[in-house]
């Protein structure tokens, strides 16, 4: 049974983020070999997807939503430009609110509800207690921006793709909570320049072939990736903008506490044709548990151990995780003697 | 509800009207689920399942681009012309579809969308090309966008929706009836277009060629210039190829693809478009002299790979890395 | 374990500029820099001269505020045929910035060429305030909004004609790393 979001927890200061049972064993665990490399491992998001799966819905809500959404309104005051929606990605940003709100109604309807008259719709968040009556496709019947207005009663960073020549850009998104990347810097760029500091084993040309397919997702089929890296702390928001407010945090880690303080960050990437713009929604959305909870798992932590130690040095340097690298490793041993 | 994220779409063909001598619009309704509203200049890939002159079983499948108001779920309407030289898909459509009939549709995929930062947008229409524009022009109307559109045709066949367009759209349509006389001098169009248009061409190759020579005589940047240019595969003589995995051997006949043969042969390949453009059949071409008839693969690429959508064999025989 | 991989960790978004070729097809010709320093400019203008004629030739100054170079822009290729292929010489954010302004104006990307930027300076662009700073040569740069000692990074937006900026001792802000020069 899913978990109703009750619990108000924290992603910064006290870091009072914690996982339940349900959350840890649900965790969408990103290795399925021991060694890890840089691949495009997309496949198709089939909706629905195995009950309680963090992929049963196009949307997944979870035991996390209020704290998140707090945090993102945290992250938005701070820094309203995080959110952003060149002129011509309107249409998209409401095709965005449609498939958004439909799916979560139909899939939630417990905690959101969708009543559409026409073009005259009534949309109720209970969980957030947001309850408004707008005109579809009319921004000014909002009380603020569609893409802000939708993004802060989502989890996970949107950005909306605009396709043209055969390439993707950046020309939309709500971004609070991105493994070291900037919508600010990103917006306007094409698929290969937002891509470009991801070291990249040379000969794979993986890029053009994940374009091309991405280019041919059509309507009502969308597809998943995951990606991965760790965080020091329960911190959501490891944007460049914050460096200096958590570059800190890898300091502080010890044997003794860094199995508490690691955390896998996994992200759940999903891509959607939006239906009346032909823009791409990319949802990114972060789940976050600690080396020990994971390692309550021996198979998970085993595996850890493997795909921690073979991690070419590029990735530990791309990743951030140079510092602390051999660290976790040696931690992670301890559930791997034969290796 | 809505559909399931891997449906095709079930329709219901509801209503089927002649809109020229040679040109029959089908309106399509969702059974299993309300459809999805599309973009401008979406298609959709309907299978048709029937047999051939031998009387063999044959599914063919043909995109047609959607033409009813892109924010209208309730129906799709499509619009088919009867070819000359049909391989069954629309003789299929013109002859064995009657309204009841159910149809199974692929969810809308769009290789022809408008570029909604262009500052004006130029739409020329040759024939049936007229089709992936009727669902640009709602939306550009709705937009407040700058735009014209230039039709021409044989009024003794094609001309769909001409009378309505020049009544819904005034001075901002212009139409060209080549049994009339009439005819849209692409010249005198193309020189006329201020800075920033973008111009998009769907029609006849004639057609297509027409405004790639003329835009080059003019200097007009490639990048502005954007052609619907898929077309149904044309039958050639029958061959057969290999696969390289299994050695599984596959027929080809005169009046089908490779890809339906693959296809018809339990070979799954990837495809959306099935008319030598969006480039996702792209099969490696191990062995044999192909005859390349898509608009995909540059000359490089050529040496080594096929689009069995549309292209076929040289020689007699191919093998292909499937 | 694994085997090793050979991985390309150069940022991919960072221009690279070619050797520029005459478009003598172009029934107009169009060589834009912010004053006459650039010798090779000069040089295909004449190059481009002798071939086509002075008449087919138009040599603009325009100046690198960006208010500025919008307007005047505009005003000189008001008349220009659909038939233009531009020439651009600068530094390298100069040069971005004409090429999105003239983009606005409708030219297309194929028809702006940029030559080698004739400095090494860069614009910056601070990932913590946003701050935009002009002609950063050396590496670390500091912030001239947030005073973060900024890593000048490769990763470059062409919207912005600007390289990121990010805090290079975040982890320890001990560490003050000697500036290198920019290449």
């Amino acid at each position: 049974m899913r978990i109703a979001p009750t619990k108000l927890e924290t992603f910064r200061d006290d870091f009072s983020y914690t996982n339940s049972d349900f959350a840890i064993e649900r965790f969408p665990f990103p290795f399925p070999q021991d060694d890890y490399m840089y691949s495009v491992n997309i496949e198709p998001h089939t909706l629905p997807g195995p009950v309680d799966s963090v992929y049963e819905h196009l949307i997944d809500v979870d035991e996390h939503y209020l704290s998140e959404m707090r945090e993102r309104s945290l992250v938005l005051e701070e820094m309203p430009k995080r959110c952003l929606a060149m002129p011509h990605m309107e249409l998209a940003c409401w095709d965005m609110i449609d498939r958004c709100m439909t799916t979560m109604a139909e899939d939630y309807p417990e905690w959101f509800s969708l009543t559409k008259n026409g073009d005259q719709w009534h949309w109720h968040n209970k969980l957030l207690k947001i309850e408004d009556t707008f005109t579809f496709g009319d921004s000014s019947t909002l009380p603020m921006p569609p893409m802000e207005y939708m993004g802060r009663q989502v989890q996970g960073d949107f950005a909306l793709l605009d396709q043209r020549d055969g390439d993707l850009f950046m020309d939309a998104g709500v971004v609070t909570c991105p493994a070291d990347w900037s919508i600010a810097f990103d917006a306007g760029m094409g698929f290969k320049e937002w891509h470009g500091p991801v070291p990249m084993a040379n000969e794979m040309g993986i890029f053009d072939r994940a374009l091309k397919y991405l280019c041919a997702i059509p309507v009502n089929r969308p597809v998943r990736r995951l990606n991965w890296t760790l965080t020091v702390n329960a911190r959501m928001d490891t944007s460049p903008e914050t460096y200096s407010k958590w570059g800190s945090d890898r300091t502080t880690l010890t044997p003794e506490n860094i199995g508490k303080k690691i955390y896998l960050r996994v992200e759940l990437q999903m891509m959607d044709r939006m239906p009346r713009s032909n823009a791409l929604m990319m949802s990114i959305r972060t789940y976050l548990a600690s080396m020990e909870d994971l390692c309550s798992n021996p198979e998970w932590a085993r595996r850890l151990h493997r795909v921690m130690k073979g991690l070419p040095q590029p990735l530990v340097e791309y990743k951030g995780l140079t510092r602390y690298h051999p660290m976790l490793v040696e931690w992670l041993s301890q559930f791997d003697p034969v290796n | 509800m809505s559909l399931n994220s891997t449906d095709n779409y079930q329709v219901k063909v509801v209503a089927i009207r002649d809109v020229a001598p040679t040109i029959r619009e089908f309106t399509l309704q969702g059974i299993n689920g309300e459809l999805t509203p599309f973009s401008p200049g979406a298609h959709v890939v309907v299978a048709m399942p029937g047999e051939t002159a031998e009387g063999k079983a044959k599914t063919w499948k043909n995109a047609y681009s959607l033409l009813s108001d892109p924010r209208d779920s309730s129906t799709y309407k499509i619009a088919v012309r009867l070819q000359d030289q049909s391989r069954g898909g629309s003789v299929f459509m013109h002859t064995r579809v009657s309204e009841g009939d159910i149809l199974e549709i692929t969810p809308p995929a769009n290789l022809f969308a408008p570029y909604w930062r262009a500052q004006k947008h130029l739409l020329i229409a040759g024939g049936v090309g007229i089709t992936p524009f009727m669902s640009y022009l709602p939306e550009l109307q709705r937009a407040g966008a700058n735009f014209e559109l230039h039709y021409s045709y044989r009024g003794n066949q094609t001309g769909a929706y001409a009378a309505e367009l020049q009544q819904q759209l005034g001075d901002q349509v212009r139409c060209y009836d080549a049994d009339a006389g009439e005819r849209l001098q692409l010249a005198e169009l193309l020189k006329q277009q201020p800075r920033g248009t973008h111009i998009y061409v769907c029609g006849p190759e004639l057609l297509l060629d027409g405004v790639r020579q003329n835009a080059a005589l003019l200097g007009y940047p490639d990048s502005l210039i954007h052609f619907e240019e898929f077309a149904a595969p044309q039958p050639g003589e029958p061959f057969s190829v290999t696969l390289e995995s299994s050695g599984q051997k596959v027929d080809v006949g005169a009046d089908e693809s490779l890809l339906e043969a693959l296809e018809a042969s339990g070979v799954k390949v990837p495809n959306l478009c099935r008319g030598g453009v969006c480039g996702q059949c792209v099969t490696k071409l191990v062995d044999g002299e192909a005859e390349h008839r898509d608009a995909f693969l540059d000359d490089g690429e050529r040496q080594s790979c096929i689009m069995p959508c549309v292209s076929r064999a040289k020689s007699k025989g191919l093998v292909l890395g499937l | 374990m694994t085997t090793p991989v050979e991985i390309d960790d150069r940022v991919k978004s960072r221009p690279q500029y070619g050797p520029v070729k005459l478009q003598t097809s172009q029934q107009q010709q169009v060589f834009v820099s912010a004053d006459a320093n650039s010798a090779t400019l000069q040089q295909m203008f004449d190059e481009c001269t002798d071939i086509v004629g002075p008449d087919r030739c138009l040599w603009l100054t325009i100046s690198a505020d960006k208010a500025t170079m919008a307007t005047e822009l505009a005003t000189a290729t008001a008349a220009l045929p659909v038939a233009t292929a531009i020439y651009v010489s600068g530094d390298e954010s100069y040069m971005w910035d004409v090429r999105n302004t003239l983009i606005r104006l409708g030219f297309a990307p194929e028809q702006i060429q940029m030559l080698a930027p004739l400095s090494t300076a860069r614009r910056l662009f601070c990932t913590h305030c946003y701050t935009v700073m002009e002609g950063v040569t050396h590496t670390p740069h500091k912030c001239e909004g947030c005073g973060e000692l900024l890593l000048v990074r490769d990763h470059f937006s062409t919207l912005m004609g600007s390289y990121v900026g990010v805090s290079i001792n975040a982890e320890d802000p001990s560490e003050i790393p000697a500036p290198e020069a920019l290449s």
